[in-house]
């Protein structure tokens, strides 16, 4: 008796096939299939009912505000997350453990929660809100009121990725760097921050992608003004109780391509800086 | 310009580290700081690159005394185990780390690297990136970053404890080569003996932060002045019960006789090749075990069970 087989080509990792078919139908119900209804049901209003879903002036404002407040929330999230994971990392800070899950808060804590304490706080008589009154400056029921709310929620995103990189950071490299005639502020530029680069990128654009999505805390702090300081989401809720279904579809249309823009954008950032030195 | 090394104690939570060490480092001399890890040998190497201020003693150099300047002003060349490099700079940047942080002209920078790259024979990876390279030539990059800058002297931390065998045996001979080269003041920890006798001019023994012994290679090897660094050494039995204190006999000391009355009375037990010699494992009649390496001819005629003489050309004993 003689067997005769085919012989197949291994795959490159075993049961890839398997995986990859879960892991794609998994996306798809959770990510791909929602968001492609999305689209299909803008849509529905067609080219023309599209454009004027989403275009005029108070569209427009909206998507600046909520973008642009983003974008500023995702940069100072950078910048303080930078600064706390660091002092959690290297120095000695009493109490480390209760700071570290401080941290974690804003995921946490309902974001209506947070709107209602950041709006008590920032209100003129409030408790911050007054220190900043006699410079004329209003954050609560105003533009940096966004900011505020979008901040809060955002930091833990950037803590969290750069806490890791930085706790595996080989001290060596810093000695190396000193040893080598480095002050301490070109050790921090040259060498730190960059090999910080990519968990820095990675953080700015979670928590940017974050605010872009967030609604609760919004909408206590900023008070709502139309043309002023409305969200986009808010006014995609405001069409949605109106029973303009497919209006609000086309404002998250509008919301879903930015958004992909700029994460595009970020991720070229990332990667293309790396083959560019090849 | 020689280096002193006066009374230095470093002592971490309730760990001595280093235990009163005084040492004078030659101009242009290659020394080896040879001992078992937690021996004090690293941390010796961190107070002289200025990364760790000793609690007594002091660094002098030339008689100007260093001990409080840290390791960005020192200009000492350091080269890590796990070579350290930058992982975001290619070569070329790596290298030319320490002239750019010294803010030197463009030419310069590019002159000196080039004629670095030239020395470290990694020409054409100017552009590579560390992960792109092997773990030789990351070493010799490491080792052309530290030179850049001209230091004064050049400290290496178990240069090549985490290089493959072959590669290993390779950069010693080059950095030989290039100390003889360059004429730098050079000091490398290593726990390897073998490293520390083939490179090094003077090798200095450390055990439980303290200096044990130190001398050329030749000195170590033949009057080694302390069980300790005898054992360091390897290759060494030591026998209780034949004479007042035990004595030490080295493998390769260890002579066969079939006839006479030299020696111990002796049987054979076991022999079996390691590399060049050949190791017999004897039994000597008053019942201690003895190992004797011999060269491969001598063993030829030997057989298990065999009885002899077991002469030790040289044994060691300490007092005390």
């Amino acid at each position: 008796m003689t067997f005769s087989r085919t012989k197949r080509a291994p795959a490159a990792m075993p049961g890839l096939g398997l995986s990859l078919g879960i892991t794609l139908t998994w996306l798809s119900l959770i990510a791909l299939i929602p968001l492609a209804a999305l689209v299909v049901r803008a849509g529905s209003l067609g080219w023309q009912g599209w454009l004027n879903a989403v275009s005029g002036e108070r569209v427009w404002l909206s998507l600046r505000l909520s973008f642009g407040a983003s974008l500023i929330a995702a940069a100072l999230d950078t910048a303080a997350g930078l600064l706390i994971a660091w002092v959690l990392c290297r120095n000695k800070v009493p109490f480390k453990a209760f700071w570290d899950v401080l941290v974690d808060l804003p995921f946490a804590l309902p974001t209506a929660v947070a709107g209602i304490a950041l709006t008590a706080l920032w209100v003129p008589d409030g408790w911050l809100g007054q220190l900043v009154a006699p410079f004329g400056w209003r954050i609560a029921f105003a533009e940096p009121g966004v900011v505020v709310a979008l901040t809060f929620i955002g930091l833990p995103f950037v803590v969290r990725t750069i806490q890791p990189v930085l706790q595996s950071a080989e001290k060596e490299l810093e000695e190396a760097a000193e040893s080598l005639g480095a002050s301490p502020a070109q050790i921090i530029w040259r060498v730190v921050l960059p090999s910080l680069r990519p968990a820095l990128l990675t953080g700015f654009a979670l928590a940017f992608a974050r605010a872009v999505g967030e609604y609760g805390s919004v909408i206590f702090i900023c008070g709502n003004i139309p043309m002023k300081t409305e969200i986009t989401p808010l006014l995609i809720v405001a069409r949605l109780e109106q029973y303009d279904y497919a209006g609000a579809t086309a404002l998250a249309t509008i919301m879903l391509g930015f958004s992909a823009l700029i994460l595009a954008a970020l991720q070229f950032l990332q990667k293309g800086r790396r083959t560019a030195l090849r | 310009m020689s280096i002193e090394i006066l009374g230095i104690s470093k002592t971490f939570s309730d760990f001595k580290a280093l235990d009163d060490v005084t040492l004078t480092i030659g101009d242009g001399e290659l020394l080896a700081l040879l001992g078992p890890s937690g021996s004090g040998k690293t941390t010796l190497l961190r107070v002289l690159a200025g990364l760790e201020l000793p609690d007594v003693g002091s660094v002098q150099e030339n008689g100007q005394d260093l001990t409080s300047l840290g390791a960005r002003d020192r200009n000492v060349g350091l080269v890590f185990q796990h070579f350290a490099l930058f992982p975001h700079l290619d070569v070329f940047e790596n290298i030319a780390f320490s002239l750019r942080v010294r803010k030197r002209p463009a030419a310069e920078v590019q002159a000196r690297v080039t004629e670095l790259l030239h020395l470290v024979q990694l020409e054409g990876l100017a552009h590579r990136r560390p992960a792109e390279l092997s773990g030789g030539q990351r070493q010799r990059v490491a080792l052309a970053r530290a030179l850049a800058a001209r230091p004064r002297v050049l400290l290496l931390d178990e240069p090549f404890s985490a290089l493959d065998a072959k590669v290993r045996h390779e950069l010693r001979g080059w950095l030989r080569r290039l100390h003889e080269e360059l004429g730098t003041t050079t000091v490398f920890v290593t726990h390897d003996q073998d490293e520390a006798f083939e490179l090094a001019d003077r090798v200095a023994v450390f055990h439980r932060g303290r200096i044990e012994q130190i001398g050329t290679p030749d000195e170590i090897y033949d009057e080694p002045k302390s069980p300790f660094v005898l054992d360091f050494l390897g290759h060494v039995q030591w026998l209780d019960g034949l004479a007042a204190t035990p004595i030490a006999v080295r493998h390769r000391d260890v002579t066969l006789h079939a006839t006479g009355d030299a020696g111990w009375a002796a049987r054979i037990v076991r022999i079996h090749r390691t590399g060049p010699r050949v190791r017999v494992d004897l039994q000597l009649a008053t019942g201690q075990a003895l190992i004797a390496a011999l060269e491969p001819p001598a063993a030829q005629a030997l057989t298990v069970g065999q009885s002899l003489r077991a002469v030790a050309e040289r044994q060691y004993a300490f007092a005390g």
